[in-house]
């Protein structure tokens, strides 16, 4: 960090397309004391480069913003377990694991869950289940730690933060506000 | 309300009784984990077949303001519909506007396009053999430039580093699957994973074919073989959601045309065969 940079934040772009949104851009700031913008850098989105932020305390510009940025967190995150169980299964042990959750009570998930089916997963006779379902919890768990413990907010924004992102998140997996938009949800 | 951030475990409880009841689905059969999409009769009659042999499901559906579509219900883990779209990516039935579309109207979270594909190396590969997209180049993105006095006077440039001809990963998910699958893949023939050449083009040039393989870059895997739907799937979501198995009906060359039935049915039904398979077998792997 340079000598005179006091603050860095970052921002998530995400600007809307016809569907969805375009592929995200990445801006770090960095400001002086008189919080006078001093440099902004530009890079398309990247999970590690986005790891890499966290680790280093950065927060996002806003809550909102912390939240947008959470949610393709989220998505790097719960990869593997995707990657490792196939979509199927993941989305069931996704899904059945965020209406069981306190998450299930909040506003954002809340109101996208009517609009969210999957089967119920498969449990079978060994740990597939129970190791998928650990895979999520702990991908889910993980972002709260860095919400409270690398970015410092209180628990309170962290809960509204990381609700928001899954929100977020589910929406954009189960194509709900794509789908809405062409008048079928 | 139980803190959702913090030191205590924010979710273990999910046994049973816990679980909200499923909200109810004015379309049961709509919505679903992974899409199949084919283009062709010769497509269609091979997934006919294959779930017979496979004995699954395979039902006609049609849903207003939505159209017509075929349910397999659930295949292993997976809830499975089947949309039919026109060959390519252009127009209201092409793989484009059908990818957007369906997925939307089914949450799908996976597409696996079936069907025909080219082989890119006549010598090592052979028909019948099954294509698995790792990427897609879409070749038709590239610059082209004047080339004075040449022969022809202009030139393909896809590696103009203003606009780069992209290259599209596949959903990781379907790939892990359907690589893993590879080794064992349920009939005489084999499984070539790598990146596929994508574009609106009918190739039957052998020297257009090699000049493709010759000149767009590839990334890191080399390019098994190329076809024309894949190119439409990618502006379906921003998080890859697509890959292509496909089986090889020729080697975009025109040879032989007096076969081609004969061989695109082998395409067809080795690809269908290979990915019905692989998803039946899911269940045997989630233990």
């Amino acid at each position: 960090m340079q000598p005179d940079v006091s603050d860095v934040r970052c921002e998530v772009l995400r600007p809307p397309d016809v569907l969805g949104y375009k592929p995200a851009k990445l801006y770090v700031h960095f400001y002086a004391q008189d919080a006078k913008e001093l440099l902004c850098d530009e890079v398309d989105w990247d999970d590690e480069l986005n790891a890499g932020l966290v680790a280093l305390k950065v927060k996002a510009i806003d809550e909102n913003n912390e939240a947008q940025r959470f949610s393709l967190g989220l998505r790097a995150a719960l990869r593997p377990a995707e990657r490792m169980y196939g979509d199927g299964f993941f989305n069931a042990v996704l899904v059945e694991w965020v209406r069981a959750s306190p998450f299930a009570q909040t506003v954002p998930v809340q109101e996208l869950l009517p609009h969210v089916h999957a089967n119920q997963p498969y449990r079978g006779n060994g740990n597939s289940y129970e190791n998928c379902r650990d895979l999520v919890q702990t991908a889910i768990r993980a972002r709260a730690l860095e919400l409270t413990e690398n970015l410092h907010y209180l628990r309170e924004k962290a809960e509204g933060i990381l609700s928001a992102a899954l929100a977020q998140y589910l929406d954009e997996r189960f194509s709900v506000s794509v789908g809405r938009a062409l008048g079928w949800k | 309300m139980e803190p959702l951030v913090g030191s205590k475990p924010m979710v273990t409880q999910v046994a049973g009784g816990t679980i909200p009841p499923m909200p109810s689905q004015d379309e049961p059969y709509l919505v679903c984990d992974l899409l199949l999409f084919i283009a062709t009769s010769s497509e269609k009659m091979a997934l006919k077949e294959a779930a017979r042999q496979l004995e699954l499901p395979l039902e006609g559906k049609h849903v207003e303001g939505v159209g017509s579509f075929r349910t397999m219900r659930s295949i292993g883990p997976n809830r499975v519909n089947v949309f039919e779209t026109d060959m390519g990516p252009f127009g209201y039935r092409g793989s484009a506007a059908t990818a957007m579309r369906a997925m939307s109207v089914t949450s799908a979270t996976g597409i696996i396009q079936l069907g025909m594909a080219f082989g890119a190396y006549p010598t090592l590969q052979n028909i019948g053999d099954v294509l698995v997209s790792s990427s897609i180049v879409t070749y038709d993105f590239r610059t082209m430039r004047e080339v004075p006095g040449g022969n022809p006077p202009y030139e393909a440039d896809y590696a103009d580093p203003k606009n780069p001809t992209p290259r599209f990963e596949a959903r990781e998910s379907l790939l892990n699957l359907f690589a893993n699958a590879a080794d064992d893949p349920g009939g005489d023939f084999r499984v070539h994973v790598g990146t596929f050449l994508s574009g609106g083009a009918r190739i039957q040039s052998a020297s257009y074919r090699n000049h493709l393989l010759r000149s767009v870059p590839s990334g890191d895997r080399p390019f098994v073989g190329g076809e024309m739907e894949g190119v439409g799937l990618p502006p379906a979501n921003v998080d890859p959601a697509w890959i292509l198995v496909k089986g090889i009906s020729d080697f975009a060359d025109g040879a032989d045309p007096g076969t081609f039935p004969e061989r695109r049915a082998t395409a067809c039904n080795n690809s269908v065969g290979f990915v019905l398979r692989t998803l039946t077998k899911l269940t045997e792997k989630l233990q």
